[in-house]
């Protein structure tokens, strides 16, 4: 009996037993893979930023050509920050990283195996900084413009022109005959569009993702429109961007390209600030340089007049209205005018052999 | 009977353990061997070769002192006619040696690098030949090639290789 | 008879007994083995936990060495992308007598310029994202030699630092026509801090 009792409790012992090595062999495991994905999730993180890195330079070096970069299953989420803080950083497996000194526009998320860059110099008179602008092949860009208003027609003419060969873009005049065949879809309007047209459009697709943005290129302001959460309508906000419509061509479109991949109004406004921040930097050492090169004019007198008094004001102002609009978009404005004044003095420079500004 | 069951456990268990015995010690093999493995060089080359194409792009446009002609210009008259003079006895030819082994040495050669510097395609430019050492860069290698156009029809090609 | 019948029962108690002792013996044998069985398992266990420990270590430390190694390489190619986007950059870019901008070239003065305009801490601050924890210097090989700081970042405390240069041209804009080239190359000095 004895015996028979101790058999018994032996093999629930021993099951026991099994029970509490499995456990301890699993945890380890568990604990060892926990521990890989960490790890793991770190590496690709850095690996991105330097293929960013990398992409940029490329982009910058092979100017006007679109590069490809390699993105992980899991897509990359960017985005500024909720608060007035201009924390822009793109996040890969939870891990967000900052975007450093570059200044990039794209959607809130990249989601496809492989993401398309492309620079784009913005001059304001001159060469400030380049711009990031990023997008993937499963986002579909419609053009919806007028054929009947010149200026809107050769603006979509330019649109087509300067935008990546590589973009998934549909133009139109009619919003009925847009085709909503990729997932995500942003509407670029020339025109401006109906807002309950809108919300109908968002209606029929409810499981689409669709945002638009209204260029006006009279009054240099875009009209962001995203959709509303747990809505079928848009919210808008409207931003100043910087742009010549003149022949001058003083500023070039590229603020004004940026808010067709910027879907996030507050990532627009946050980089574009940072532009205007370097437009400052700029005018600074250019306008210190003009000085330098001044005090260097004396046996070229036709130059001495018009360094450092004319060109020298005009940077001058230039460098503060910039310092203004990297805290107040609204103040952008305010650059345009000098800007065309100082490329006249430019070309006045280059007219009569002086060094020139920029 | 019952001790010769025995004795098999018993050797089978040695076995065993002198199976394990063996297989940490081929894993530790393996990772002593991967832990002092030299790392990729794909990096390391990479850079080096846009050294060398930055160099080669600054070269040619360098001004020299003669004439303050460009380095560039200078090999075009010593691959062609010889008709620059540089003053103290120097010609194209031999103002473009000097200043591009000055530039080798004050860059390349000072950064602890190997390098070899060579014109191909004029027989005038042989002399713009340079080596860091006279077995340098026999082997693994990163290079930058520049064709450069002497004149029309006349192409020559500039090779820098670093190692 | 009573002999016969006591000799039959000390040999059935004899028998008994040989019995009891053998049941005994069975008894005995049956706990000793299962107790050195489970000491024997937990013995293999405990050689398993040590094996997969000293596996485990082993595993972590080729990570650790690994991720070592992929750190340092970030910091070279880092370091190396900072040197070729300075060749891009608006902020020291020449201008040719045409107004177009010329590759792999940096201006004299706007170099000494943006030293200046880097002495302002706020500048240094914001300039930080591009150029880190270093010091960048241009350097004029031909046919002068001359050296120019433009940013100074160095911690007060590192682990090592390590240099990486990249050839470029230098252009001195006071004459446009007669436009003098001169070569140099910039060099940043990175430092770790670990």
């Amino acid at each position: 009996m004895a015996i028979n009792n101790k058999k018994a409790f032996e093999v629930e012992f021993h099951w026991i037993f099994i029970l509490i090595a499995g456990a301890a062999i699993l945890a380890f495991f568990f604990v060892m893979a926990e521990k890989q994905k960490t790890i793991s999730q770190e590496k690709l993180s850095l690996e991105l930023s330097t293929q960013f890195d990398a992409a940029f330079i490329s982009a910058i070096q092979s100017k006007g050509t679109t590069q490809t970069m390699p993105l992980p299953s899991e897509g990359i989420e960017i985005n500024c920050g909720k608060t007035q803080l201009c924390d822009c950083k793109y996040t890969v497996l939870g891990r967000p990283t900052s975007f450093g000194d570059k200044i990039i526009f794209a959607p809130n998320k990249l989601d496809d195996y492989e993401a398309q860059i492309k620079t784009f110099d913005w001059t304001a008179p001159f060469r400030a900084t380049n711009f990031l602008f990023m997008t993937t092949t499963k986002i579909k860009y419609v053009i919806v413009y007028s054929d009947t208003d010149a200026p809107i027609r050769e603006l979509e003419i330019q649109l087509l022109k300067d935008l990546p060969a590589t973009l998934k873009l549909q133009t139109t005049t009619d919003i009925s005959k847009i085709v909503y065949d990729e997932d995500k879809i942003r509407l670029v309007f020339l025109t401006n569009p109906d807002p309950t047209l809108l919300n109908t459009i968002l209606s029929a697709n409810k499981r689409k993702d669709i945002n638009a943005v209204y260029i006006n290129k009279q009054n240099n302001e875009a009209t962001f429109y995203n959709k509303k959460q747990n809505s079928n309508s848009f919210e808008q906000t409207t931003l100043k961007f910087l742009a010549d419509s003149t022949s001058a061509d003083s500023v070039n479109n590229a603020l004004m390209y940026a808010t067709i991949f910027a879907e996030d109004p507050h990532l627009y406004e946050c980089q574009s600030k940072e532009a205007y921040k370097k437009l400052s930097y700029i005018a600074m050492i250019i306008h210190e340089r003009a000085k330098e090169l001044s005090s260097q004019m004396q046996d070229k007198p036709q130059c001495a007049t018009l360094y450092p008094i004319q060109t020298g004001q005009t940077l001058d102002n230039l460098k503060k209205s910039a310092q203004q609009a990297s805290n107040d978009l609204n103040t952008a404005g305010n650059i345009l005018p000098l800007a065309q004044q100082l490329q006249t003095q430019n070309k006045e420079l280059l007219t009569t052999s002086c060094p020139v500004i920029y | 009977m019952c001790k010769n069951n025995h004795n098999k456990k018993s050797q089978m268990e040695i076995v065993g353990l002198a199976l394990i015995v063996v297989l940490v010690g081929l894993v530790l093999l393996f990772a002593v061997q991967y832990t002092f493995k030299k790392p990729q060089q794909t990096i390391q080359k990479a850079k080096e070769k846009t050294t060398a194409e930055n160099f080669l792009s600054a070269m040619l446009k360098t001004n020299t002192l003669c004439q303050k002609r460009t380095i560039g210009e200078l090999i075009q008259d010593c691959a062609l006619a010889r008709m620059m003079d540089c003053g103290n006895s120097q010609d194209s030819c031999l103002n473009a040696k000097t200043t591009i082994q000055y530039l080798l040495e004050n860059t390349i050669k000072k950064w602890n690098k190997q390098y070899r510097f060579i014109i191909d395609g004029a027989e005038n430019t042989n002399s713009l030949h340079f080596e860091s050492s006279t077995t340098a860069c026999k082997g693994e290698k990163a290079s930058a090639t520049r064709p450069f156009t002497i004149t029309a029809g006349f192409d020559v090609t500039i090779k820098l290789d670093i190692c | 008879m009573s002999s016969h019948k006591t000799q039959t029962k000390i040999k059935f108690c004899k028998k008994y007994k040989r019995i009891n002792k053998t049941i005994a013996n069975m008894i005995f044998r049956n706990t000793h083995k299962s107790q050195v069985k489970m000491f024997e398992t937990i013995g293999v266990l405990i050689i398993f936990f040590i094996l997969l420990s000293i596996g485990i270590s082993v595993y972590f430390m080729l990570q650790k060495s690994s991720y070592a190694k992929d750190t340092e390489q970030r910091r070279q190619l880092q370091a190396f992308s900072t040197v070729q986007k300075m060749l891009y950059m608006p902020e020291l870019d020449c201008i040719n007598v045409f107004g177009a901008v010329e590759e792999n070239c940096a201006d004299k003065i706007k170099i000494k310029v943006f030293n200046t305009i880097l002495q302002n801490s706020d500048t240094q601050n914001d300039y930080y994202q591009t150029f880190g924890l270093s010091n960048v210097t241009i350097k004029i090989v031909y046919p002068t030699q001359e050296e120019y700081k433009i940013y100074e970042r160095a911690p007060k405390k590192y682990v090592r630092a390590f240099k990486t240069q990249s050839p470029i041209l230098l252009k001195d804009p006071k004459n446009p026509v007669n436009e003098q080239h001169l070569f140099g190359y910039i060099e940043i000095t990175s430092y770790v801090q670990e």
